[in-house]
């Protein structure tokens, strides 16, 4: 990916809403985990990542 | 084509990739299930996204989403979740893919969306019905591909690029139409036009890359 390409696609997402210095978290900061996650999920990540810590509801990475 | 072959090792994600990943996030869970009280209260309080004033489509929407979320009681949102998107028979709004592109459940998309997800290295988590056209799964994979996890590296926007053109694109505007129009929904029209000025942005901006 060229740098150049991905400044302008960045660009383009902030102007419109989409992300920007505060975007990292849009959601939810800290919620408990959720009662259908299932055992063998992995933990969310936790670096300011989290809204998807209780909605991570649908694939895991297939161990092959 | 290996996880390796296909993820980006470049630099961590940036926050407008953040910013998509979480909003796919939001999207998948919110048509997975009805919004838990958590859920709602977050969607109204956030402040990270259109957070300066900006009053562009996505904007809007997202304002208008988060006033129904303030407003929003769980129990009602649920019966209106369960009413439209699960029925009893055939349920007033259809949430596959397939049922979108060829008027039948568990077409030909499906077998090929499966293959790909093969591909990626991506499976569904035991206990998941749902046939993987579901637009819940499809933006899972979507913030799979952008964020990754704790096993796999981001993938690069070509590899985002293709998987939104090949399974979303062509369908989300039927979609969103048909969760707009149906007479079940009320919170459900204001997620289906976030969702629809969120993935006219993806994809314009993979136009872009």
């Amino acid at each position: 990916m060229a740098t150049k390409t991905s400044t302008a696609r960045r660009k383009f997402l902030t102007t419109l809403g989409v992300g920007g210095a505060a975007a990292a978290a849009i959601a939810v900061s800290k919620t408990p985990a959720p009662a259908q996650r299932t055992p063998n999920q992995p933990a969310a990540p936790s670096k300011g990542y989290q809204l998807s810590e209780h909605v991570r509801n649908y694939y895991r990475t297939a161990k092959v | 084509m290996s996880v390796g072959a296909l993820h980006n090792a470049e630099a961590p994600i940036c926050d407008e990739d953040l910013a998509r990943a979480e909003v796919y996030a939001l999207i998948s869970s919110l048509l997975y299930q009805a919004p838990s009280n958590e859920l709602l209260r977050a969607i109204t309080s956030s402040n990270s996204l259109c957070n300066d004033g900006s009053v562009t489509e996505l904007c809007r929407a997202w304002r208008a989403l988060q006033q129904a979320a303030a407003h929003g009681d769980t129990d009602r949102i649920k019966d209106e979740f369960d009413t439209a998107f699960i029925g009893t028979g055939r349920q007033p709004v259809m949430l596959y893919g397939s049922f979108y592109v060829t008027g039948f459940l568990h077409d030909k998309p499906l077998a090929r969306l499966r293959e790909q997800l093969t591909q990626i290295s991506v499976k569904r988590q035991t206990g998941r019905h749902e046939s993987e056209d579901h637009i819940s799964a499809l933006c899972d994979v979507m913030r799979f591909l952008i964020a990754g996890n704790g096993e796999a590296l981001p993938a690069s926007i070509d590899a985002q690029r293709q998987f939104f053109r090949q399974h979303i694109e062509q369908w989300y505007p039927q979609l969103c139409a048909a969760i707009d129009t149906a007479t079940e929904t009320q919170f459900y029209k204001h997620v289906a036009n976030f969702m629809r000025e969120f993935f006219v942005i993806e994809d314009a901006a993979f136009d872009i890359a």
